[in-house]
């Protein structure tokens, strides 16, 4: 397929504004969304009460049922509708919980409550905000769909340009070469990710108009809408006073395992608990169809508590097609019951792609890097402060979450606020400096002295401090994390000592001196 | 085109919002029944279904410590003597917090401390601002002195 010289040239041009309209919004959600790949990890780190490893993978060490009347007496809960969430690796404590009421964790190896009233997950689910664009109110979200949505476009015309350009016989490796390459390389990576994005961000944050016209303008929530519909909810059972002799949960679990061999139990309903119509549900994910029976499709069994027959089975043809297509998209997105090797590639893919974006920026700045407009030089201040002064700003969140006190009033709009504070400072350094490189470096200086004093505050705090015998008692997760943490900091060292060196850097500081 | 498309968007981004405390479609109400006792009750802010069941709690602003702690009824949500020195009220909901500064007894409280609402909020949004005040004072004051020395297009 080869484009007219025409068309090639307004392709061309397209790319470039497309691109830089893009360019901005799609590296915030590229970078975020890279980290909160490792998002549950991250928030088993943040919460001290969270650093245990489970001891035995299947909790048969404690007795649910001693626990969990334990909870309902210390809680006053209803016996109605409980939901217990195994431990996964998304949590490792054990999730009790009665809908818009109360949400109790308890740990599963020796089946003590938790004391978590001050911990609220800041940094990890902040980090999923910026990703979305949930943090900025209204536009936000729509404003990350349009850029997916660009990115789409993007990427095929990017295809077509490649297929129809010349090539010279030798090519440098020059900014566009990475571009180019590096994006023909994630291909397949992009468009899942733009495309889940896409629709994510713009089709389900824009559904109001829709909502909106079906109902003679009275309710713009389309969930409202079609929930009903899509989640149907089970009826909850009439409380019946009569208790009863009940199999216990551990006896239950075994018996759904037995009648669904395929089924990986992540939570289980309790109705009317140890009442004389007591059900228990069990659901979770299809070891041979984890796409389809995602997060918002569980597959479930359910049991009659007293003697254990099976009252329903839910089967994967059973389900609404709709929930089956989004559970797809959302398995494509968010990877939700996957383990730490796909989330790292999919980490490294992200930060390849970043680079890829940086590199997209490059191709435009080098080509006006001779003009003498102040516009260009004013857009590359806030492009470091963008691509690289995020950074420091992302450290400044870490490292907040340990300075901070755990029972301060207001703590997490501190920690927001601190990370907005810094990313601001970032870009007023960026203009009070006349060096980019000075800035850059500065940037990777901050990033690596915040990131390492997060972990050695995170050390002081829990106590491991220098400490061979308790690193050693240290959770895995909390370890690995901490060890990724020192990881970048000393990566960004590297780059700090060694990014004088590359030579294109030298022309964009010259002309910046010269400007500024 | 593409810098007024490029303005638009960094302004999109300065203007990001700071809530806590805040669960959406949840307020509380505080009434106080007479000079010494108040009446906490919650309710889903859409459908206007009184909450029941969630944890309330009285916590004092000046050390912390939880002053007294209730359940909300069905029907009379939850009755609580006011204690003598400022206070939040804490409503549960799942793994979120409502939270409001509770009104001061007939007498008056006998320690008093700021209020804490929006603290967080303003003292980081001044700082925030005052960055990107001062980084937009600079690149004006560069592009109006650049312009001046060498005689150059403003774009």
């Amino acid at each position: 397929m080869k484009l007219s010289k025409y068309n090639f040239r307004f392709l061309t041009r397209a790319h470039v504004v497309v691109g830089l309209f893009a360019v901005f919004l799609f590296y915030i959600a590229t970078f975020f969304g890279s980290i909160t790949m490792f998002a549950p990890y991250i928030k088993i780190w943040e919460s001290p009460s969270r650093h245990f490893d489970i001891s035995d993978k299947n909790n048969s060490g404690i007795d649910l049922d001693a626990v969990l009347k334990n909870v309902i007496a210390a809680n006053n809960l209803p016996t109605k509708n409980i939901e217990i969430t195994f431990p996964s690796y998304r949590d490792n404590a054990l999730k009790v919980s009665v809908e818009n009421q109360a949400v109790i964790y308890v740990n599963p190896n020796n089946g003590s409550i938790l004391h978590t009233s001050d911990e609220s997950y800041t940094v990890s689910s902040f980090l999923n905000e910026l990703h979305t664009g949930a943090n900025i109110p209204m536009v936000g979200m729509p404003l990350m769909g349009l850029a997916s949505t660009a990115m789409i476009f993007l990427s095929i015309g990017g295809v077509m340009l490649f297929l129809s350009a010349r090539r010279k016989a030798a090519e440098k490796k020059d900014r566009l070469w990475w571009h180019k390459y590096l994006g023909l390389w994630l291909l397949p990576y992009i468009v899942v990710f733009t495309f889940t994005g896409a629709f994510l961000g713009l089709m389900l944050s824009s559904s109001s108009p829709f909502a909106l016209g079906a109902t003679n303008f009275e309710e713009s929530n389309m969930r409202k809408l079609v929930a009903p519909i899509i989640f149907k909810k089970k009826m909850e059972p009439k409380e019946s006073n009569s208790t009863h002799d009940a199999l216990s949960i551990a006896d239950l679990k075994q018996k759904a395992s037995i009648q669904y061999p395929n089924l990986h139990i992540t939570t289980v309903n309790l109705y009317a608990y140890n009442k004389d119509n007591y059900e228990a549900m069990f659901s979770g994910y299809l070891g041979d169809n984890q796409s389809i029976s995602g997060r918002n499709n569980r597959m479930s069994i359910t049991l009659n508590g007293i003697n254990g027959d099976v009252v329903k089975k839910v089967h994967i043809e059973d389900s609404h097609i709709i929930k089956r297509a989004l559970s797809a998209f959302y398995f494509l997105h968010f990877l939700p019951d996957q383990g730490a090797e796909w989330r790292i590639a999919f980490f490294v893919f992200g930060i390849v792609m970043a680079i890829c974006l940086i590199a997209g920026y490059l191709v435009w700045s080098d080509r006006k890097l001779r003009s003498d407009g102040i516009f260009h030089h004013i857009l590359n201040k806030i492009a470091i402060a963008f691509f690289i002064g995020v950074l420091p700003a992302t450290a400044v969140l870490f490292a907040s979450n340990w300075i901070l006190r755990f029972d301060m009033y207001d703590r997490d709009i501190w920690i927001k606020g601190a990370f907005y504070a810094t990313w601001a400072f970032v870009l007023f350094y960026a203009f009070l400096e006349a060096s980019i490189l000075n800035a850059i470096r500065k940037y990777l200086l901050w990033f690596a002295v915040l990131m390492s004093s997060a972990v050695l505050m995170h050390a002081a705090k829990n106590g491991y401090f220098l400490s061979g015998v308790n690193i050693a008692n240290m959770s895995d997760t909390v370890f690995f994390v901490d060890a990724g943490m020192l990881l970048s900091s000393l990566l960004a060292m590297l780059a700090y000592v060694f990014i004088g060196r590359f030579k294109y850097i030298k022309q964009y500081e010259q002309r910046s001196l010269e400007a500024w | 085109m593409v810098k007024k498309l490029l303005a638009a968007i960094f302004l999109c981004l300065a203007s990001t919002q700071l809530f806590a405390h805040k669960v959406e479609g949840v307020s509380i109400n505080l009434q106080k029944i007479d000079g010494n006792t108040i009446k906490v009750e919650a309710e889903t802010r859409g459908q206007g279904k009184k909450m029941h069941g969630n944890k309330v709690r009285l916590v004092s602003m000046i050390d912390k410590k939880v002053l007294a702690e209730g359940m909300l009824d069905r029907k009379n949500g939850c009755i609580f003597q006011i204690p003598k020195e400022s206070y939040q009220v804490f409503v549960f909901v799942g793994e979120q917090d409502v939270v409001k500064e509770g009104p001061p007894p007939s007498g008056g409280f006998d320690k008093v401390v700021e209020s804490h609402e929006g603290r967080a909020f303003n003292y980081m949004l001044t700082i925030s601002l005052l960055f990107l005040v001062g980084s937009i004072f600079i690149a004006l004051y560069k592009t109006v002195s650049l312009h001046k020395k060498r005689g150059l297009k403003m774009y």
